[in-house]
C-alpha cells in the first residue's frame, strides 16, 4: 500500500472512531456530528459532557491529553487533528 | 428500582455506567450537598424516595466529623425506613507529603467506626472500596486531571469498576445471589485427567504447579463453609473418583463436601437439570465451572439460565480469577446468617429424609416417624436478616409473592398492629432453623395474614398446616374472631393455591380467603 492511500485510510478510521465516541458520549446520532460541531451548536455538549468526552477518548484510544489541551480543544475538527497527532507520535 | 448517589465530589459520569440498566432510576445529588439533602425533608433526595442510596466520600476532600456523618445517615434512615444505604469505605490516600502511618490509621479509624455502625444497623451496607483499589490500583482508578477541570476524582475505569461493584451489592441486597457451584473435576480441581494419567500423576500438591489446584480447593472449601452448595459434574468413572477423594494426600475437598455427585458419561446439561430438580432449586441459582470450552459452550446453549463464566487460559490465574469473576459477582455475602453455615448439612439430611420417604410405605407413618417439632416465636432483632432472606429466596410457598429487605422488615416490626410469627423446625434428623414466617396485620377483632412463607426444604410434610393451626390458635387467644388470608398467584407459587381452602377458609375473591367464627 502506498503512503497516500495509507494516510487516507488512517484519517477515515480516526474520523469514524471519533464520531462513534461523540455519538455515544452525547447520545446523538453519528450523522449530527460534523467538523464544525462545537458546544455552541450541540446542546448536549455541556461542560460536564466535555469532560466525559475526553475521558472516553482517552480510555478508548489509549492516548492522554494535557489539562490545557482539554480546555482549548472545543470543536470536532480541532479534537480530530490533535488525536491524529497524538496517535502518530 | 431507584438509586440515589451522594458524594462530596462530582460523581456524574457514574450515571452513564448504568445506562444499560433500564430498571434503574437514578438521582445524583449535587456534589457536597449530600448532608443537606439527607437532613432536609423537603430536599430533592427526599422527594425522589430512593430504594437505595449510595454514598461515596473522598477522605482527602472531607474534613467533617465521622459522628456527624453517621448521625446524618441515621436521621435519614429513621425517616426513610425502607431505604437501604450503601456506603463506600474511605480510601487510603497515596499522594500525601508525609509518608507516615498516621494517615492510614486515621482512615482505618473512620472505617472501623463506619463498619460498627453498619453492623448495628440493618439498613446499612459497606462497599469495600479499598479492596477494589488494592486490586485495580489507585493510579488506574483515579485521575487528577479531571479533579482540577471538574471536581471529578475517579477515572473512566474507576467509574466502571465502581458501577460493577454497586451492582453486586444491589444483587446481594435483593437476594439475587447464586446457591449452587457445579464443578468439573479433571483440569479443574486437579491438573491432568484422572482416567488417563492415573491418580499418582495428577497436578495437586503442596509445591510447584500442583499448588495452584490445592489453593483452588481451599477457596472452594471456604465457599462451601459460607453456605454455597457444591456439586461435582464430570465425565469419569465414579469408583476411580471416589478412590481419588479417599486416597490422594492433597485432596482437601472431601467426597462429603459435595451435596451431589454427577460422575458419569451423560451430557452435562442433563446432569445439571437433574441436580436442579433433586435440590428443588432453579437453574438460575447455579454457576458452572469447567475448563473445557466445548462443555461450556454446549451448556450455555442448552441451559442459558445457568451462569457459565469463562475459565482462565493461564492456569496460574485460576485463584484470582475465581475470586474476582466467580465469588464476588455470584456469591456476594452481606453477612453470614447461622442458617447459611448449616445449609449443606441440612440439605444432606433432607436427602436422607427422602430415602426414608421411599422406604416407608405409609405417608402418615412417615410423618409421625419424623417427630416434627415446630417452635413458633415472635420476631426478635436477630431474626431480621434471616426473615428478609426467607422472603427473598422463597418462591414455591410464598403466598403473596412479596419480598422484603431487612429495612422493610425492621420498619414493619416497629408497627404495633403487625405481628410476626417465626417458625423454627426440628425433627429426629436435626434442626433446620428458621424455615417459615407469617406477617399478620391486626385491626381490633380482625386479623389479616398478609403473607405466609415456608422454605421449600420442609414442604410436603404438613408443616404449612401445622404452622397455620398454630397461628389461628394464637390469634384466638388474642380474642380475634375473623381471619383473612391473602394469596396472590405468581409464576412459582401455584402449588400453594388451595392452601387456605384446605384449611377451612372460604374464598371471598381471587386473592382473599376468610375464616369466620374462630
Amino acid at each position: 500500500m502506498n503512503s497516500a492511500i495509507y494516510l487516507k485510510t488512517f484519517n477515515m478510521e480516526i474520523e469514524k472512531r471519533l464520531k462513534k465516541l461523540f455519538s455515544e458520549t452525547f447520545n446523538v446520532a453519528e450523522e449530527t456530528i460534523a467538523p464544525n460541531t462545537r458546544p455552541s451548536n450541540l446542546p448536549e455538549w455541556d461542560s460536564l459532557g466535555h469532560l466525559r468526552l475526553f475521558m472516553n477518548i482517552e480510555s478508548e484510544l489509549r492516548i492522554s491529553f494535557q489539562i490545557n489541551e482539554i480546555k482549548e480543544l472545543t470543536s470536532f475538527e480541532m479534537i480530530m487533528k490533535m488525536v491524529k497527532e497524538k496517535i502518530v507520535h | 428500582m431507584k438509586l440515589a448517589v451522594l458524594s462530596n465530589v462530582n460523581m456524574d459520569p457514574l450515571r452513564f455506567c448504568f445506562q444499560k440498566n433500564n430498571a434503574l432510576e437514578l438521582y445524583f445529588c449535587g456534589y457536597n450537598r449530600w448532608q443537606a439533602e439527607l437532613l432536609d425533608t423537603n430536599s430533592e433526595l427526599h422527594k425522589f424516595a430512593p430504594d437505595y442510596v449510595f454514598l461515596y466520600l473522598n477522605a482527602g476532600e472531607w474534613n467533617g466529623e465521622i459522628s456527624g456523618l453517621l448521625a446524618s445517615v441515621k436521621t435519614y434512615l429513621d425517616y426513610a425506613k425502607t431505604t437501604n444505604f450503601i456506603i463506600a469505605n474511605f480510601n487510603y490516600l497515596p499522594t500525601e507529603i508525609l509518608i507516615n502511618y498516621d494517615n492510614d490509621s486515621y482512615v482505618n479509624l473512620l472505617n472501623k467506626t463506619m463498619n460498627d455502625f453498619s453492623k448495628e444497623n440493618h439498613q446499612v451496607t459497606i462497599l469495600d472500596f479499598n479492596r477494589i483499589i488494592r486490586w485495580f490500583g489507585y493510579k488506574n482508578l483515579f485521575d487528577e486531571k479531571y479533579w482540577y477541570l471538574g471536581r471529578i476524582k475517579l477515572s473512566n475505569e474507576g467509574f466502571k469498576v465502581l458501577a460493577n461493584e454497586i451492582t453486586h451489592v444491589l444483587n446481594c441486597l435483593q437476594g439475587k445471589t447464586k446457591k449452587v457451584l457445579v464443578l468439573d473435576l479433571d483440569n479443574t480441581l486437579w491438573g491432568g485427567i484422572l482416567g488417563e494419567d492415573g491418580m499418582n500423576n495428577l497436578l495437586l500438591s503442596e509445591e510447584g504447579i500442583g499448588r495452584i489446584f490445592a489453593d483452588f480447593q481451599k477457596k472452594i472449601k471456604q465457599l462451601k463453609e459460607m453456605g454455597v452448595l457444591l456439586v461435582s459434574c464430570s465425565k469419569n468413572n465414579e469408583p476411580e473418583v471416589m478412590e481419588m477423594f479417599e486416597k490422594h494426600p492433597n485432596m482437601l475437598l472431601q467426597w462429603e463436601d459435595f451435596i451431589l455427585h454427577k460422575i458419569n458419561w451423560e451430557r452435562k446439561s442433563d446432569n445439571i437439570a437433574e441436580v436442579a430438580k433433586t435440590l428443588q432449586l432453579g437453574l438460575d441459582s447455579m454457576v458452572f465451572i469447567d475448563d473445557s470450552r466445548q462443555e461450556r459452550e454446549l451448556l450455555k446453549q442448552l441451559l442459558p439460565e445457568v451462569e457459565t463464566p469463562d475459565f482462565p487460559e493461564d492456569i496460574s490465574l485460576l485463584n484470582q480469577w475465581f475470586v474476582w469473576e466467580v465469588v464476588y459477582p455470584f456469591f456476594p455475602k452481606k453477612q453470614l446468617t447461622e442458617e447459611d453455615k448449616e445449609k449443606t448439612i441440612q440439605y444432606k439430611r433432607n436427602l436422607s429424609r427422602k430415602n426414608e420417604e421411599l422406604r416407608t410405605m405409609n405417608y402418615e407413618e412417615f410423618l409421625a416417624s419424623l417427630q416434627i417439632k415446630l417452635n413458633i416465636s415472635e420476631l426478635a432483632d436477630f431474626h431480621i436478616s434471616r426473615v428478609a432472606q426467607l422472603t427473598q429466596k422463597t418462591n414455591q410457598f410464598n403466598l403473596s409473592g412479596k419480598r422484603y429487605t431487612e429495612a422493610e422488615i425492621s420498619a414493619m416490626a416497629s408497627d404495633k398492629n403487625s405481628v410476626f410469627f417465626i417458625c423454627d423446625y426440628e425433627d429426629k434428623f436435626g434442626k433446620e432453623g428458621i424455615i417459615g414466617c407469617a406477617i399478620v396485620h391486626i385491626e381490633e377483632k380482625k386479623a389479616v395474614i398478609e403473607n405466609l412463607l415456608l422454605s421449600c426444604r420442609v414442604l410436603g410434610r404438613e408443616v404449612e398446616n401445622l404452622f397455620l393451626q398454630h397461628i389461628l390458635s394464637d390469634l384466638k387467644e388474642k380474642s380475634i374472631c375473623k381471619v383473612e388470608g391473602i394469596f396472590r398467584a405468581t409464576e412459582k407459587n401455584i402449588a400453594a393455591k388451595d392452601f387456605y381452602l384446605k384449611n377451612g377458609f372460604i374464598p371471598i375473591n381471587e386473592q382473599c380467603y376468610l375464616f369466620e367464627n374462630l
